[in-house]
């Protein structure tokens, strides 16, 4: 995690194509610039040509790639105060994606929805939700069982 | 190459800002990191020790954050951060920041609550220590003591003291005693009851004599209450479950225990009616499915009302017909039954089970809680003080029957009983008087054995004025057709109307002047006789047993978790208490969850969530 730097390398009156790409990953929505960074650099004399060009995530790939969907989940409120409260939240598990916290930020209840960019496919969905209080009064947390599953097909 | 640099760290910083963002979305686990509870909107940062103060305060605002104080601890900052990130986000960027050894929520501890109530240390349920539980602390002392497992095995207990750190006080939710009322000025009652308002100013009602008045002349509701919410930490007594509640007494039951349908159903309709959102139900019985007495169940599912009742004391199976027992064989959701355990979490020799019926234990031995008064026994050995008097000849008179292999002195009519037979055309009649001055409350009890032909009676009565209860006094029982013969069957009568200091208390036979077969006509024998008083007071505990005892455990759970959770549902506080309790050998295959009640690990249970859907957009 950090700060991301390049280091270039370029013989005078020659140009180059680099890509720096981020393996496509799911996100919350208000997270989800997921981004190809292609730099193009030419360098004339003393000159730098810089372009730089961002592209959503599932945008702008090959013709036989069709572009990811939103898909937008919702879910009833758990009515443990723990669950919204600072420390709970939901996980929201979809199939072969890694699981999205959706915590407590503020207000009187924790966020019940998100929304995901999933490729084309079916997709299992459950969410489960946590508070932080454990079983033994610590505060190590608890998790819920799984929510009744979802298939979700993305076309 | 000024310029070339100059773009190549632009390019970095340019990069550098687009991949934050989205280093700062990957730094995001999606565990529920620190999910301890803490203060919100802080953080405590450990910087390194290279960094100054100053150098700690300008890394902190240029966050956006601000440094509230600075520990005397060596590089360690107390944060405000400002509002719109997760304080996963917040301590993901603090402990990415080259200058910052450690990042950390702002942990919330408690002291660890146990209460200084004074027989505290007899509360095994709350904290099973290994002690012996015994009735010399109770006023006045409780016998008998129930003796197996006492003392238990240490650890079987509710699990309490860690969820007192999180609540103690359930008084937002209105839990309702539906059983012999309730001393509600017991010292450590008082403060917890309802407030009831003017139309209720005694915090609750009372459905056997049909007034605002429910004190408990028992005691069995008053150690209902108590196990549920006597005071805690006040230094007096015991402590409920809850150490600050709003207890509704209803009473339904009569001085000896006993109930009627019609009075448990208005009883139950009254709580849900006037706001309790849990019900304890420590009563019970057999006799069938009883329409109204579900319908009022129903009625409460309907209010979202929790219902917590007693599995029963005859030791049987409730699932096998013929034993079924209710309100706990009822099947609404919104029922928890419960069956007793003892201190090493042994099922209690006497609590029924049924693994459909029952759904959970919690302990029900040797159970300290407050009680409404002193008790006390005044006994009779049926040989001598009491007067006779017969319109024909023999009638009543002390004799002795075989009870269980014992010759036990009775009163008998005719002498001759249970060779002879009773007179035609008699009126045979037996009394004493007996000083019961001072006391509250009254139950006599008697054991006796009937053979009486039908048009001959056989009766009860009492005269708070003393002589004859049949000249002008109060008909207790009357009894005709009735053949007992030969067993004996014990029943008991309220007669708080003769509290005086010459009740008088008597037995009637009078037959008509039809010839009755002799195997009809046999006559009675009074083999028992025994008055119990209460004397109320408002410093009374009683160390008790029973289904009733594990009942208000459970009650009180339910209670604390709805206080707790206040959207909580019926719905939400049964899978709470079911699925959140204690997996417990003895109660595997005789409940239907095998589990103990365990109140921190319901606090800490949260139900799966419901109602997911999706929309692709």
């Amino acid at each position: 995690m950090g700060y991301y730097s390049l280091s270039l390398s370029l013989e005078v009156g020659k140009s180059d194509v680099f890509g720096v790409t981020r393996k496509p990953r799911l996100l919350n929505l208000q997270y989800a610039c997921e981004i190809a960074i292609i730099i193009n650099v030419r360098l004339m004399a003393a000159a730098v040509v810089l372009a730089v060009g961002l592209s959503a995530c599932g945008g702008g790939g090959g013709g036989s790639s069709p572009p990811a969907r939103s898909v937008a989940l919702a879910w009833e409120a758990n009515h443990e105060s723990g669950v919204n409260r600072a420390g709970g939240g939901y996980q929201v598990s979809i199939s072969g994606q890694p699981t999205i916290d959706v915590p407590y930020t503020s207000g009187p209840a924790a966020p019940t929805s998100t929304t995901v960019l999933l490729q084309p496919g079916s997709y299992t969905v459950t969410v489960r939700a946590y508070a932080a209080l454990d079983s033994q009064g610590g505060n190590a947390g608890s998790l819920s069982a799984p929510s009744q599953s979802l298939t979700v097909n993305v076309p | 190459m000024k310029a070339l640099l100059r773009s190549i760290i632009a390019i970095a910083a340019l990069v550098g800002v687009a991949l934050t963002l989205l280093n700062q979305v990957a730094a995001v686990s999606f565990e529920p990191v620190g999910t301890g509870a803490y203060v919100a909107g802080e953080v405590l940062v450990k910087f390194k020790p290279v960094f100054s103060a100053q150098d700690r305060t300008a890394t902190v605002a240029a966050r956006g954050h601000a440094v509230l104080a600075n520990l005397n601890q060596p590089g360690w900052v107390q944060v405000k951060v400002g509002t719109g990130q997760t304080m996963t986000q917040v301590l993901a960027a603090y402990q990415n920041d080259p200058s910052v050894e450690y990042a950390q929520p702002n942990y919330i501890y408690h002291t660890t609550a146990v209460p200084n109530d004074t027989q505290y240390g007899q509360l095994w349920a709350f904290k099973n220590t290994g002690q012996t539980v015994n009735n010399s602390l109770t006023q006045p002392p409780s016998s008998p003591i129930y003796s197996t497992n006492n003392p238990g095995a240490p650890g079987n207990d509710m699990g309490i003291e860690k969820s007192w750190d999180h609540i103690t006080d359930c008084s937002s939710i209105v839990v309702a005693v539906v059983d012999t009322g309730v001393k509600y000025d017991q010292e450590d009652l008082a403060a917890n009851m309802w407030n009831g308002g003017s139309s209720f100013p005694n915090h609750g009602f009372d459905f056997v004599n049909n007034d605002n008045d429910p004190k408990d002349p028992n005691g069995h509701g008053t150690h209902v209450a108590g196990i549920i919410g006597a005071s805690g930490n006040n230094s007096l007594g015991a402590t409920g479950v809850c150490w600050k509640a709003s207890i509704m007494a209803v009473r339904v039951m009569d001085t000896t225990g006993s109930g009627t349908t019609a009075n448990i159903v208005q009883g139950i309709n009254f709580a849900v009616s006037h706001g309790a959102k849990v019900i304890n139900m420590s009563l019970g019985g057999g006799g069938g499915f009883d329409s109204a007495f579900s319908d009022a169940i129903t009625n409460a599912q309907t209010n979202d009302v929790v219902i917590v009742v007693a599995a029963g004391n005859d030791g049987v199976n409730n699932d096998i017909n013929g034993n079924d027992f209710f309100p706990c064989n009822f099947t609404q959701p919104n029922l928890i039954c419960v069956a007793a355990l003892d201190q090493s979490y042994a099922l209690a020799n006497f609590s029924n089970w049924g693994a459909t019926s029952v759904d959970v234990g919690a302990p029900g031995t040797n159970i300290l809680s407050t009680w409404a008064g002193t008790n006390a026994v005044i006994s009779d050995d049926l040989t001598s003080g009491w007067t006779f008097a017969t319109t024909t000849s023999g009638g009543w008179a002390f004799g002795t029957v075989n009870v269980g292999g014992t010759l036990t002195p009775s009163l008998l009519d005719p002498p001759t009983y249970s060779s002879g037979q009773y007179n035609n055309s008699t009126d045979d009649r037996a009394y004493k008087a007996f000083n019961l001055a001072g006391v509250n409350a009254a139950v006599w009890q008697v054991s006796e054995a009937i053979n009486v032909a039908n048009g001959d009676y056989f009766r009860t009565r009492y005269s708070s004025a003393g002589g004859d209860p049949f000249s002008g006094g109060t008909l207790v029982s009357e009894d005709t057709g009735v053949a007992t013969f030969p067993n004996i069957y014990a029943v008991e009568f309220d007669i708080l109307g003769c509290i005086s200091a010459s009740c008088s208390l008597g037995f009637q036979l009078q037959s008509d002047a039809t010839q009755q077969s002799a195997t009809q006509s046999r006559g009675v024998a009074i083999t028992r006789f025994k008055i119990n008083t209460l004397t109320f007071s408002t410093t009374s505990y009683n160390t008790i047993d029973g289904t009733s005892m594990a009942t208000p455990e459970a009650a009180g759970l339910a209670t604390m978790l709805r206080a707790y959770n206040p959207q909580y549902t019926f719905a939400d506080v049964v899978n709470a208490i079911t699925k959140g309790g204690r997996a417990t050998t003895s109660l595997a295959g005789k409940t239907t969850t095998g589990k103990a009640i365990d109140v921190m690990s319901s606090l800490a249970y949260i139900n799966p969530p419901t109602g997911l859907t999706a929309t692709v957009q």
